[in-house]
């Protein structure tokens, strides 16, 4: 770790890191570009740079834009990303209390708490499950990827599991076009070279995230801003508040890396999950949505603490923890890093670097968002019709500029149009990406274990790890069938229309 | 903001949804089969058609799913906003047809009109003459950056040939 740290220590570390985090809070504060969307636009202007400078870039814009989508919950109750829609549940009314400056503070300390945590677990998880998937054959590899598909279909569609379960399967089914690893075989190409080379994630997600997002955004008028006077809070209260309310930061933290973990799930769905436990777990549930700084506190801690969690299943199975997460795996690949189960053994001082970049830009982030708080309140301000056609021109020549392929740009607007669809019927989004990425290593091993069992299915019931895996999908999807209330959602649907 | 579809609307689209995956999953499998099945270089089972066969099989059980659900249920009445579909039709022509334009027009002049294109339709052009004036300067600057800065960038630093 000391290696690492030495190595990555320089002023063009410190440069990168300074402007990534304040570009990633300016993304994540603007409500309609989301940290997913801003990760694909931004590994295409990566390209250039040397391999782990570039890493330290998309991490620490992935930071900034999970934390600055807090700024637009708060004070525009319209979460900058979807990790925020829970933050916007308490914040809002805080700011409308004219607690707005204490209300961002707060978020500010939760975020920097829940990074630095899931810093830390990303140092102590990701050698143990790098350990643990040296013993995956290819059973267990094709049973994680059935197993992700399913979990992050079951928990990113909490109210109709059915839908992600469609989008993940969809995903897993565009991933069969283009030619085939064992036999060179161009499935679904028609005649087409450009089929034939296969659909590229980076159009694939600036489609699905970018343009949607920008179509879905038209016509929502001008944001408004808290009119209320915001009292000026110290910073050493905030402090004080995050210590008197430990166990939600402590249980916050531990249900962000639990959920960050689970493959394509995400930051959103550990923040809702750790706000609803906060209000079961609390002696005061009816403040919950009228300004509760347990409420604010367990949504911000858990999205901070899922994203270093999200980085290490992509680090060590090459399976995204959510959907940010599925672009750095792509970015990883564009600059030669080899993320598996023998990056431990390839590439440690890669992991260890990674950690410290979590930790880098989790500090940036709380010093820009906090010394930076008045200047930052004039992003909430910009129109979103200037802002519409720079992101366009981004979602173009972005996805063009890694391949400079016409045919990507199609790409782009087919999955705009794909994603625009989707978010109109209410499939989410995450499963889709993430069956497009667990497409090629799910076909692979469902081939060679097809060959490796030879029509004799018990035999993967002699592998422990693969009986678990079947559990898990089992009970996943056990769940998924009784269905579970969204009042929470639906409750942040009504704040947002509000 | 454009909201989801709701009531009526989402039952109808769930419907022709479950019906357009029942439709794929079944022209995904039968596109599996014709493929070759390479047993002449020792085993069938790692043709090329195994895994989007599996996959279609489960697209096709999920569409009818799908569709058995919605029509067992009545369509719920409508909650909250309906689709501002004006705003995000006049958005998706635009933006269609400029994606179309790529290649086939200087890529510079393509985004330029599709900015005063976009401004021309977005943007409220309505107020008193100070706030039409910085409006419009507002919208030249990002004709600037989107036209010129970002090309140029692209072009010249990432050496990256316009499309």
């Amino acid at each position: 770790m000391i290696d690492a740290f030495l190595a990555l220590a320089s002023a063009t570390t410190l440069f990168n890191v300074l402007w990534a985090t304040l570009a990633g809070i300016v993304i994540g504060a603007l409500p309609g570009l989301t940290a997913t969307m801003g990760l694909a636009l931004m590994t295409s202007l990566t390209y250039a740079m040397a391999g782990q400078q570039a890493i330290l870039v998309l991490i620490c814009l992935y930071i900034g834009s999970i934390y600055g989508g807090s700024r637009s919950a708060i004070l525009l109750n319209i979460p900058g990303t979807p990790a925020n829609a829970a933050t916007a549940l308490d914040g809002h009314p805080m700011a409308q209390a004219g607690m707005g400056h204490r209300a961002l503070g707060l978020a500010t300390v939760a975020s920097l708490t829940g990074g630095l945590i899931g810093g830390v677990a990303l140092a102590l998880i990701a050698p143990l499950l790098a350990e643990l998937a040296l013993g995956f054959g290819s059973t267990e590899y094709f049973l994680l990827g059935i197993v992700g598909i399913v979990v992050a279909g079951r928990m990113t569609a909490a109210d109709d599991p059915l839908k992600g379960w469609i989008a993940g399967f969809l995903g897993l089914a565009i991933a069969t076009v283009g030619q085939e690893t064992m036999h060179a075989y161009p499935r679904f190409s028609y005649g087409s070279l450009n089929l034939a080379a296969g659909i590229a994630l980076i159009p694939a997600m600036v489609g699905a995230f970018g343009i949607s997002e920008l179509l879905m955004s038209l016509g929502s008028g001008k944001a408004r801003m808290v009119d209320a006077p915001m009292q000026a809070t110290p910073l050493l209260s905030n402090f004080r508040d995050m210590i008197r309310r430990k166990i939600t930061v402590i249980r916050s933290s531990l249900i962000g890396i639990a959920i960050g973990v689970i493959p394509g799930v995400g930051e959103d769905v550990a923040a809702w999950i750790s706000y609803g436990a906060a209000r079961r777990a609390s002696k005061t549930p009816d403040e919950f949505t009228k300004g509760s700084d347990d409420g604010l506190i367990a949504a911000e801690t858990a999205n901070s603490a899922a994203l270093p969690s999200a980085v290490i299943p992509a680090l060590t199975l090459a399976v995204p923890g959510s959907a940010p997460a599925a672009v750095l795996l792509a970015a990883m690949f564009i600059h030669n890093v080899r993320p598996g189960p023998m990056i431990m053994i390839e590439n440690p001082d890669f992991v260890a670097a990674v950690c410290w970049m979590v930790i880098f830009g989790t500090i940036a982030m709380a010093v820009m968002g906090l010394a930076l708080s008045r200047p930052l309140l004039l992003v909430l301000k910009v129109p979103r019709e200037f802002l519409t056609p720079v992101i366009f021109c981004l979602c173009l020549l972005g996805p063009y500029a890694l391949t400079q392929r016409i045919f990507d740009i199609y790409v782009v607007l087919a999955f705009g149009l794909l994603g625009l669809a989707m978010r109109l019927m209410r499939y989410p989004m995450a499963p889709l990406i993430l069956g497009i990425i667990l497409g090629g290593m799910v076909d692979q091993n469902l081939r060679r274990m097809l060959q490796l069992i030879d029509r004799d299915p018990m035999q993967v019931f002699t592998r422990p790890i693969a009986l678990v895996l079947v559990a898990v999908c089992l009970v996943a999807i056990f769940a998924g069938v009784r269905r579970r209330p969204r009042n929470l959602q639906v409750k942040s649907q009504q704040a947002r229309n509000q | 903001m454009v909201s989801e579809l709701n009531g009526r609307r989402l039952h109808v689209a769930d419907l022709a949804t479950g019906s357009i995956l029942v439709l794929l999953g079944a022209a995904m499998f039968v596109a599996s089969i014709a493929m070759p099945t390479y047993a002449d270089r020792g085993t069938v089972l790692t043709a090329p058609a195994i895994f989007p066969g599996f996959i279609a099989i489960i697209l096709f059980a999920l569409g009818a799913l799908l569709t058995a659900r919605t029509l067992r249920q009545p369509a719920p009445l409508p909650t909250g906003e309906g689709v501002a579909w004006r705003p995000l039709l006049t958005g998706l022509a635009l933006m269609t047809i400029a994606i179309v334009l790529v290649g086939r027009i200087n890529f510079q002049l393509l985004i330029a009109g599709f900015c005063v294109a976009f401004a021309a339709i977005f943007v409220s052009w309505r107020g008193a003459r100070a706030e039409i004036v910085r409006k419009a300067g507002a919208m030249a600057i990002v004709v600037l950056v989107v036209a010129v800065l970002i090309p140029m960038t692209f072009q010249h630093v990432f050496l990256i040939r316009l499309p």
